[in-house]
């Protein structure tokens, strides 16, 4: 029997590959023992495959990224502290005018500056003083009879007078010559002509100066409330203010020119008076 | 100065004057009448109701009747 490649296995337990080699002298017997073991099988298919490896070592690190967003701007930060004062201011214009009549107020203070120079006197206004209308310090018209006679007067022009006013109004009643013995009246009227016809009487009083060849001026005084209508004054023949009386109103229009009107007037019709003073205030 | 007697009273410068009291006499040619607007001087160089007059007494007669 021929045999190629084949490993047999020895008795002895040696193994060796024999390439070509035959076998002789055999011969069957019967009943022979059994055969020897047949030849090899052919080789197995391949196996499965294995189970996964373990995990690779970690990679090197990569690249730098880019850089990221600006970020929101953060909160405002405290104030600072106060700054130095400034420097003071120049001095104050001066004051405004004072008022009528008395000595300027003291001018107000100037912006930032010190205060401001008083102001100068005030000149003599209309209003909120007192002002003087007019006067005469001679004889006017003498009364050489009984007649009553229109010594003086003044104009007060329309719109002078307001609410709220005071007129004052100051005579003095004069006997001319040192024989005159009879008594000298006088009275006060106003009307809006300078006569004493159609003239209202201020005061229903005759002011009385006795005392003939004795007494020579009677100084005379009276004033009048007025309330933007009236005149108001009081009835008395007293020639001062300083007593009492009932009370007297008389309509007095200021939108109009009034005159007011002093008159003399003798008892004795050969006498003569006069009237040597007079002045007139407003008040208001 | 005209003046017109009314019931009363006189109209002098377009104004209404009611007598209210007793005249006063003051001189030969005067005359003070109490009036609702004052007392009121008139004398005899007023001509009421187109009349003249010399005497005050006449004058104050003639306005009040």
């Amino acid at each position: 029997m021929a045999l190629n490649n084949t490993q047999l296995n020895r008795l002895d337990g040696i193994t060796k590959e024999y390439v070509d080699f035959s076998i002789s002298g055999l011969t069957a017997s019967a009943g022979g023992t059994s055969g020897t073991s047949g030849t090899s099988g052919i080789d197995g298919a391949n196996g499965p495959s294995g189970t996964s490896g373990s995990s690779g070592s970690s990679g090197s690190s990569g690249s730098s990224g880019t850089s990221g967003s600006s970020g929101s701007s953060g909160t405002s930060g405290s104030s600072g502290s106060s700054g130095t004062s400034g420097s003071s201011g120049s001095s104050g214009s001066s004051g405004t005018r004072g008022t009528s009549g008395s000595s300027g107020t003291s001018g107000s203070s100037g912006t930032s500056g010190s205060s401001g120079t008083s102001g100068s006197s005030g000149s003599s206004g209309s209003n909120g003083a007192m002002k003087l209308l007019g006067f005469s310090g001679v004889v006017g018209t003498p009364s050489n009879s009984t007649n009553n006679v229109l010594s003086h007067s003044l104009l007060i022009s329309a719109n002078t007078l307001s609410s709220n006013n005071i007129l004052q109004l100051v005579w003095r009643m004069k006997r001319i010559g040192a024989s005159n013995a009879g008594q000298i009246f006088s009275r006060i009227y106003h009307n809006t002509s300078s006569s004493l016809t159609g003239a209202t009487l201020l005061v229903s009083t005759i002011f009385t100066m006795n005392g003939g060849s004795t007494q020579f001026l009677g100084y005379c005084e009276r004033n009048f409330a007025y309330d933007g209508t009236s005149l108001i004054t009081y009835i008395n023949a007293a020639f001062s203010e300083y007593t009492t009386g009932t009370i007297q109103t008389t309509a007095f229009t200021k939108t109009q020119d009034n005159y007011i009107i002093f008159a003399i007037q003798c008892g004795n019709a050969a006498d003569t008076a006069n009237i040597d003073l007079y002045k007139i205030f407003l008040y208001g | 100065m005209k003046i017109n007697k009314i019931q009363n009273g006189f109209l002098m410068n377009n104004q209404e004057y009611k007598i209210i009291g007793k005249e006063e006499i003051i001189s030969e040619t005067q005359v003070h009448v109490e009036t609702d607007k004052g007392v009121i001087l008139l004398d005899t160089s007023v001509i009421i109701n187109d009349n003249s007059f010399i005497d005050i007494i006449e004058f104050y007669n003639f306005l009040i009747n």
